[in-house]
């Protein structure tokens, strides 16, 4: 390297590293605000350098903060209504699923048996109000959706899978409250794939009576792997 | 209808899974248990208010954790505006290596990658690039510790940035 050449721009980089403070911080913040490409170059840099997380050292966390977040679920006078709380709820479960499953899944050189194949997916509300999360381990069938009371009285939930061609084929119906389960034949699983669409219509008692939907979808998400 | 109950299974769900990993770095980074716990609550605080904010499939779920705790605790240090004398030690004194969590911070090959692109890297560049990290130093704390300018410690970083990304993009 030449003394005198002048250093590579590496602000994204920079932010995602946290070496900027001050102005020129802010001014980078502002950056991934107005400049897309910015903004995915220092989520990029975020995803390199989470390996990193690795190294820092396992330390007992107090019980003490155990017990203070063990009153969050408690109801309050203040707390929020359960309507605006149960989405936030159906993530952390969601999250907490995927944990427990990453660390099941992690590989590892002794392990056998194949691994599962499990693919998630977030179905957001067409009203943007929520994302109710999916799961499927595509090895056993078992498909997992968090509870959302979606269908109005005397309706029902169905979710669909879309896939290259188009069509919406009929997966099950949803509960009308709490987390669905359901397990799908062999020839849906085949079908499930990275960037397959999951889709909830809203359909008479039973179910669509086409095999199509006839009503109006209220959530949608694509499917990746876990 | 989900019941106060589930919710809160739900987070401690996440909190038996995460919070030694979590508390590790806010530890490191605030240099000082009360504070390093006082951030950890936040931690899960943020991660309760925030858990729709969270995309399934772009970072690991651990990542998108540590992430929020790593911010939290650098913007505790940076908001009490002194950082303590000596964060590192503390952090090895109290670290607890028999934890049954560690099958989650096994590496796999993108971890490795980076470690190996950090290896290549010049001595220099590589422990001023992992105390960034590490720490939450900033360009000036980091020419402070060091003993050299700004402007020298900038060009040692950026130059250790580019040949990193190049080296983990590549291979």
């Amino acid at each position: 390297m030449t003394p005198d050449a002048p250093d590579p721009d590496m602000t994204a980089a920079e932010l995602a590293l946290g070496l900027l403070d001050g102005e020129e911080r802010a001014a980078a913040l502002r950056r991934v605000l107005a400049d897309p490409d910015f903004a995915r170059e220092v989520e990029d840099w975020r995803q390199r350098l989470a390996a990193l997380f690795d190294d820092y050292p396992e330390v007992t966390a107090p019980e003490s903060v155990a017990a203070r977040l063990a009153q969050l679920g408690q109801p309050t006078a203040s707390s929020p209504s359960r309507r605006a709380r149960w989405p936030i709820a159906a993530m952390v479960t969601a999250i907490a699923a995927m944990l427990a499953l990453f660390v099941i899944l992690r590989p590892t050189p002794q392990i056998v048996a194949p691994p599962h194949r499990v693919m998630v997916a977030s179905l957001m509300m067409s009203d943007k109000s929520a994302a109710v999360p999916a799961m499927v381990d595509v090895t056993t069938g078992e498909m997992r959706v968090g509870g959302a009371a979606m269908a109005p009285a005397g309706k029902t939930a169905q979710l669909w899978m879309i896939g290259g061609d188009g069509v919406p084929k009929p997966m099950g119906m949803l509960a009308s409250s709490g987390p669905s389960r359901m397990m799908l034949p062999m020839e849906k699983r085949h079908a499930l794939k990275a960037g397959v669409m999951l889709a909830v219509s809203i359909e008479p008692l039973g179910g669509s009576p086409t095999g199509l939907p006839t009503g109006p979808v209220v959530a949608s998400g694509k499917l990746s792997l876990a | 209808m989900r019941t106060g109950a589930e919710d809160r299974d739900a987070l401690q769900d996440v909190y038996r899974l995460t919070s030694a990993k979590l508390f590790g770095i806010c530890l490191r980074i605030c240099g000082e248990r009360s504070a390093a716990e006082d951030v950890l609550h936040d931690v899960y605080l943020t991660i309760w208010r925030r858990a729709g904010a969270y995309e399934p499939g772009r970072a690991s779920p651990i990542s998108w954790l540590a992430t929020i705790a790593r911010n939290k605790a650098i913007d505790w240090v940076r908001a009490r505006g002194a950082r303590p004398a000596h964060p590192v030690e503390e952090a090895a004194l109290v670290a607890d290596p028999s934890l049954g969590q560690r099958e989650i911070v096994e590496r796999d090959q993108e971890s490795q990658r980076l470690h190996d692109c950090l290896d290549a890297l010049d001595e220099r560049a590589r422990d001023a690039i992992r105390t960034a990290f590490f720490d939450g130093a900033t360009y000036v704390e980091l020419a402070e510790r060091k003993n050299v300018p700004l402007g020298t410690m900038k060009s040692i970083i950026r130059r250790g940035l580019l040949q990193l990304r190049g080296c983990v993009d590549d291979a």
